[in-house]
């Protein structure tokens, strides 16, 4: 099974792990090139559009993100809140890919709407049996939301009723 | 005992009393005729007020005028009387001394009065609750003194719980980083040989970062651990020990180094501080905007009793809600690739300043740089 016109973002800080991830995913058919942010500042940037993120062509909208919640400076938590509260990708799913974290961040994360929750696993071949996993339920399985690329005027606004 | 000794010994007993001891007769006919005192001991004499004291038609309103309410009076001994019993009438003050009164039936018609100085007794009672208050007192402060440890003690707690948190974390990142890197390289034959060489390359780079960190930790741990014995130590010899090491670890990078002369003696250990001032300027050199000249400003200002040390980048700054984060170990503001590092520099450096006595803070604008200080107590 192949999966195409399925951009992943992988926001990751430990380039390394990076790497892991998307050569797993890679592995298990992921053809679209995964893209990917070091930070959280980056992952604004590219999901807002913003500089070079403008064009859409090579850095296509993804379909999923993958989180990892230690980043520096905005943390992921902090992403993920920021997600949420923008009108156009406030649906974007979110499958939070860590280090193991505190539980009180564990908790936060789902409050805060991520849609999945795993720990990063010690070897490359759990790594690549979780992505088959999770590319299977997400690209496969999920049916997606519509994200708004245009968000209409009244949601950019803010409504009051 | 004959009748006739019993009655002397009575009478002995009575007269040497301290208590003053009073009888009265009531008449039972007349229920509105005042109690007459009808014998007193020589103690009850000396608290009589009545100047013609005859023994026979003295009025116990006469005898203590204002020692009780003389209609109330009346009433209890007539019932006394009747009925037998006793009664406590409470405490009177005279003359600075307190007096306990009790009454109690003698025969149908004669009661008996008891009048003992309680002062000594009240003395004693207010010792007793001052004292009582003082221990409450303390088992308070003890209480408070218990719970403060107590907190701080969990606060430490807290502070090990995540210290070993992101120990392992940061510890086994590159472990990880490693094994993995390994298990791609044995199990893939697809590899060219520059992916390969690559893999191994970063293995080696894991590695080294691990090596760093462990070395990291370590200084931190003696910081926190060394004893350290407080001597007034020459600022100007620390600088220039600092600045030494600093041209060592610098691995050639280019910097400039303006240290103001004169720096003063302060309290503090000479090695302890060598590695703060060398922390503080080894970030202070590397937080810099590529092709940036880094420049370090170090000077002093004293105030009263303590010293201010200063070091002053002109790197990229600190925005003001990460001023606080920074000290933590392990927190880092900055991605691996912008400015690499292991999060334990600038918490090694509040460890020692606080172990010194000392206190650290930074004034600093995103874009403008940093300029961190360190308080300490100035020599004599």
């Amino acid at each position: 099974m192949s999966y195409v016109n399925h951009t992943i973002l992988v926001v990751d800080n430990d380039q390394d792990q990076a790497h892991f991830t998307k050569l797993a995913l890679q592995r298990v058919g992921v053809i679209t090139p995964v893209q990917s942010a070091k930070d959280g500042e980056e992952a604004i940037g590219y999901l807002s559009g913003r500089g070079a993120f403008q064009d859409r062509d090579s850095y296509p909208m993804p379909v999923l993100m993958l989180l990892d919640l230690k980043l520096p400076h905005i943390s992921g938590v902090g992403l993920l809140s920021w997600l949420r509260e923008q009108p156009a990708l406030k649906r974007l799913p979110v499958v939070v890919l860590t280090t193991p974290v505190a539980e009180a961040d564990l908790n936060r994360a789902y409050e805060l709407g991520c849609n999945s929750f795993l720990f990063k696993p010690n070897s490359f071949n759990a790594l690549l049996v979780m992505m088959q996993n999770l590319v299977q339920y997400w690209l496969g399985l999920n049916v997606a939301p519509e994200l708004a690329v245009h968000p209409p005027a009244h949601e950019q606004t803010g409504t009051s009723v | 005992m004959d009748m006739q000794q019993a009655e002397q010994l009575y009478r002995l007993m009575f007269t040497n009393m301290r208590e003053a001891l009073a009888i009265l007769r009531l008449d039972v006919r007349n229920p509105d005729a005042p109690p007459q005192v009808i014998e007193m001991n020589p103690a009850a004499v000396k608290l009589c007020r009545c100047k013609s004291f005859n023994l026979q038609d003295c009025l116990v309103t006469d005898c203590f005028p204002g020692w009780f309410d003389p209609d109330r009076f009346k009433d209890h001994c007539h019932r006394l009387a009747a009925f037998g019993g006793s009664l406590e009438l409470g405490e009177v003050c005279r003359d600075e001394l307190f007096y306990r009164i009790r009454i109690f039936a003698l025969t149908d018609n004669h009661i008996g009065m008891v009048i003992s100085d309680c002062t000594r007794y009240r003395e004693e009672e207010a010792e007793i609750a001052d004292l009582s208050a003082k221990l409450e007192k303390e088992a308070a402060t003890t209480d408070r003194r218990v719970a403060e440890r107590t907190a701080q003690l969990e606060e430490i707690n807290e502070e090990l719980d995540s210290f070993a948190f992101s120990v392992s974390h940061d510890l086994r990142a590159p472990i990880r980083a490693m094994q993995t890197f390994a298990e791609i390289l044995l199990d893939d034959e697809m590899q060219t040989a520059a992916e390969r060489n690559a893999y191994l390359v970063r293995i080696k780079t894991a590695a080294q970062g691990m090596d760093r960190l462990i070395q990291d930790l370590l200084a931190y741990s003696r910081v926190s651990r060394q004893e350290i014995t407080l001597e007034p130590v020459r600022l100007d010899q620390v600088v220039r020990d600092a600045a030494q090491q600093l041209e060592l670890t610098a691995g050639g990078k280019a910097y400039r180094l303006e240290i103001a002369s004169d720096l003063p003696t302060v309290i503090g250990h000479p090695t302890v501080l060598v590695q703060v001032v060398l922390n503080l300027m080894t970030n202070g050199i590397k937080f810099v905007p590529k092709g940036v000249v880094p420049l370090l400003r170090i000077w002093t200002d004293e105030k009263q009793e303590y010293c201010r040390l200063y070091v002053e980048d002109n790197g990229i700054g600190i925005a003001p809600q990460y001023q606080e984060r920074i000290f933590k170990i392990f927190e880092r503001l900055h991605s691996m690739d912008s400015y690499p590092g292991t999060g334990v520099g600038l918490a090694i450096v509040r460890k020692a300043v606080h172990r010194l006595g000392g206190r650290i803070g930074l004034e600093s604008k995103e874009g403008e740089g940093s300029r961190f200080w360190i308080e300490l107590r100035r020599a004599e």
